[in-house]
């Protein structure tokens, strides 16, 4: 009897996160099993330990401090006092939640050179059963045992020579493994590609350029969809009912000298329905068709059962690279609602359809074209929020934000950038300096509260510079978020009051998370180089 | 057999030195057609941040003046362009040795071809005009710019309008702040950082500052240079721009 007790408890252990803790991920606010929380990437909490009233009391708990000047873009998860984080370039560490003290670490050994665009980031990893998840710049996912960081398996999913890198946190689905590669400035055709999460064998994979013979191959001319990019570089959704898991995709290729590729594009700048089981489209929606200015889709798919037209409805809540915020079907990819969300200069509108009606004359040139929202978009991959305790869809806008785009011939060699133009933007895409002395007619990141059902604006939080911050909100009635100038801060989820902050003097490029810690409510956040952890102060 | 193959490594080795190693110190690819090819290249591979012209945009920094902050020698570059920069949105490229020797090759011309660009004036009559008009009293890298390395890295055209017509660009680092508090001070100076809570500055007197936004009543950045527009003839400014090119102030 014992013998067996053990034997249980040993199996118990095993299966240390099945499929189903992460499914009902928003009924366990203990922990932070997926990287965008639970699969319908909310960003929501339903810990109200810290609160409206309290969080003013907020103070430092440790600081974890990252061995990399890169972008530190990790969102950690917690499962079982484990707190799981990646640091650039490509290693896991787990620490404790309560002290940060690192229990082991898993260096991924890289070649010397890899090519992803932007920095050498990782923004996190999954956990599924005993393992964890990661994925490398190298086009590799390893699969690590979560007691000892030991490497279970490792898959090569793309020649990172050719521009392939992996950047996001896998999901786990079922006993699946969801990623793709980035690379949509170097040429790439990317993919949403599902392993089985046992053996690292892939299982089905979703090209996102059809190819020829393909539904959607004729969405471009003549051979421009052999370096068509469509990249996958953050983490989707899934909706369990429906068995459908939401991808957004990257930018068309080359992203500047639309010329080249005549058509739609399908499927860049998509978001796509794809059946979790087989990989099979089930429904896109696109939102930049011939994407002339690199408004790539990846966006964090925002998930939410609303009350639409007196009738409870599953949509998807999406706030676009391109200026407009989006409302979606996510059983039909129907489009229910779109509408600008800060200044663009592009499209005339909507169609019925949710079709962009473009203004001629926006595309990038010769002599550069001056258009609102600039190259990095009204927002990007940063993730929004929605509060089903407020009904409001929060996310990190960039307004009165332009660039000037430029377009020039190129040919694409393999390996090498294949963008076709450029951009003159009054703005960093990221933090380049502390110093920080423009204007605001150059542009300014505000947070926006939105309302679902309409479009309209609710409140706004301004700040002086950009931010490339992420959003939580919990049913302490608080939003959290940070910024590019190097503050974390508290907001009330209902007005946009600012309710406390703390300057940690590098600027936040990740999502902030919240988890218990021995029954008491901890806040997560990376800045700068660190990791910092907060909970109220006795 | 051994004789037989010597020639064609020792052929190669130079060309496979350059591509794999960082022991070549100069850039053994500097003709004129490596130049073009990487003009070519750096359109296609590096344009996007840095500008067609290498002036740099708000991504990447002007790679025209001949003056790098990362790396100073052929070796040092070679390296930034094959590795990347960490802690910057500088990749690393996958471009041979001979590419990387040829962009470079491209990427030191335009500071040459800024070079050429030469002043007729006198340095000695264009340091009495210093002199004279005082201009030293502001350009001491407090109130207004140092006339250092940098200013002698700008074009000549953009220095001689900067001393025509002092407002047509002033650098938002030497835009000033002029505001009032709660309880009724005037505030002013030159503002040095800001974010959405608080303005850093240098007050008249140089001291370093910090105010609180929300101590504030007033708040209003002056764009404006308080440098007056000198009224020279050509040969004065072409004297003083002698002066200012030749690094003596």
């Amino acid at each position: 009897m014992r013998l067996f007790s053990v034997l249980l408890l040993a199996a118990t252990l095993a299966a240390q996160v099945p499929y189903s803790r992460l499914r009902d991920a928003a009924k366990e606010p203990g922990s932070w099993l997926t990287y965008n929380g639970t699969y319908f990437s909310q960003h929501y909490s339903a810990l109200d330990q810290v609160n409206r009233a309290n969080v003013s009391k907020l103070g430092l708990q440790w600081v974890f401090q990252a061995r990399s000047l890169e972008k530190f873009e990790t969102t950690p998860l917690v499962a079982d006092g484990v707190m799981y984080l990646t640091e650039p370039p490509n290693n896991v560490i787990a620490v404790d939640p309560a002290t940060g003290r690192p229990f082991w670490m898993y260096e991924h050994t890289l070649p010397e050179v890899t090519y992803p665009c932007c920095g050498k980031v990782n923004r996190g990893v999954a956990i599924l059963g005993n393992s964890i998840y990661h994925a490398t710049h190298d086009a590799k996912v390893v699969a690590l045992d979560a007691r000892t960081g030991r490497k279970q398996w490792e898959t090569t999913v793309a020649n990172y020579q050719e521009g392939y890198a992996l950047t996001h946190a896998p999901l786990a689905v079922k006993d699946k493994i969801i990623i793709g590669p980035a690379g949509g400035e170097l040429g790439i055709r990317g993919f949403v590609l599902a392993l089985d999460a046992r053996t690292g064998k892939e299982v089905w994979r979703f090209k996102v350029i059809p190819e020829p013979g393909e539904k959607g191959n004729d969405s471009w001319g003549g051979d421009s969809w052999k370096h068509g990019g469509g990249s996958i570089w953050l983490t989707g959704s899934y909706d369990p009912e429906l068995n459908l898991t939401y991808w957004g995709t990257g930018n068309p290729g080359p992203d500047w000298n639309p010329a080249v590729r005549p058509g739609d594009n399908l499927y860049t700048d998509c978001v796509v329905a794809l059946d979790a089981d087989t990989g099979e489209l089930k429904w896109h929606f696109q939102f930049t068709p011939h994407d002339e200015w690199d408004w790539d889709a990846v966006q964090v798919p925002v998930l939410a059962d609303l009350e639409w037209a007196g009738k409870p409805r599953k949509v998807m809540l999406w706030g676009n690279r391109n200026g407009f915020f989006y409302v979606l079907d996510r059983a039909t990819g129907e489009f229910l609602l779109g509408k600008p969300f800060v200044k663009q200069t592009w499209a005339r509108g909507l169609d019925a359809q949710g079709r962009p009606e473009k203004i001629p004359g926006m595309g990038p040139s010769r002599q550069g074209t001056k258009v609102w929202p600039g190259v990095q978009g009204g927002t990007n991959w940063y993730a929004p929020s929605f509060s089903p305790l407020t009904k409001l869809f929060y996310l990190t806008a960039w307004e009165d934000y332009h660039g000037t785009y430029f377009t020039w011939d190129q040919e694409y060699e393999p390996g090498k950038w294949y963008v076709g133009g450029g951009v003159k933007a009054p703005v960093p895409p990221t933090r380049r300096e502390p110093i920080v002395t423009r204007g605001t007619e150059d542009g300014y990141a505000t947070i926006r509260a939105l309302d679902p059902r309409t479009g309209e604006r609710v409140w706004e939080y301004p700040m002086a510079d950009m931010s490339e911050s992420g959003l939580l909100t919990t049913a302490g009635g608080v939003l959290f978020s940070g910024s590019r100038e190097g503050w974390f801060f508290a907001l009330d989820a209902a007005s946009g009051k600012l309710l406390w902050r703390i300057y940690l003097g590098g600027q936040v490029i990740a999502s902030p998370i919240t988890y218990l810690v021995n029954g008491k409510q901890q806040i997560s956040i990376a800045a700068g180089s660190s990791l910092f952890t907060f909970a109220v102060l006795e | 057999m051994l004789r037989q193959i010597a020639p064609v490594v020792l052929f190669f080795a130079p060309v496979v030195a350059a591509q794999e190693s960082s022991a070549i110190l100069s850039n053994p690819f500097n003709t004129p057609a490596d130049r073009i090819e990487g003009a070519r290249l750096f359109r296609s591979q590096c344009a996007n941040c840095h500008a067609e012209d290498g002036r740099g945009t708000s991504a990447g920094p002007d790679l025209s003046s001949g003056a790098f902050k990362r790396a100073s020698s052929d070796e040092g570059l070679f390296q930034i362009v094959a590795k990347g920069l960490p802690g910057t949105v500088m990749p690393g490229f996958s471009l041979s040795g001979r590419e990387i020797w040829q962009v470079l090759a491209f990427i030191r011309s335009l500071s040459i071809s800024r070079a050429r660009e030469t002043v007729t004036g006198d340095a000695s009559r264009g340091a009495a005009l210093f002199r004279t008009h005082g201009c030293g009293g502001c350009h001491d890298g407090l109130l207004g710019p140092a006339l250092g390395e940098s200013v002698r890295r700008k074009p000549l055209f953009e220095l001689r309008r900067s001393i025509t017509d002092p407002q047509v660009e002033v650098e938002s680092r030497w835009w000033r702040l002029r505001a009032a508090t709660h309880d009724g001070a005037a505030l002013s100076g030159r503002r040095l950082n800001e974010d959405t809570h608080s303005v850093q500055y240098a007050d008249p007197s140089g001291r370093l500052r910090t105010v609180s936004k929300a101590d504030l009543t007033q708040y209003e950045i002056v764009r404006k240079s308080p440098m007056p527009p000198f009224d020279l003839t050509d040969g004065e400014l072409d004297d003083l721009l002698a002066y200012l090119v030749s690094g003596a102030p």
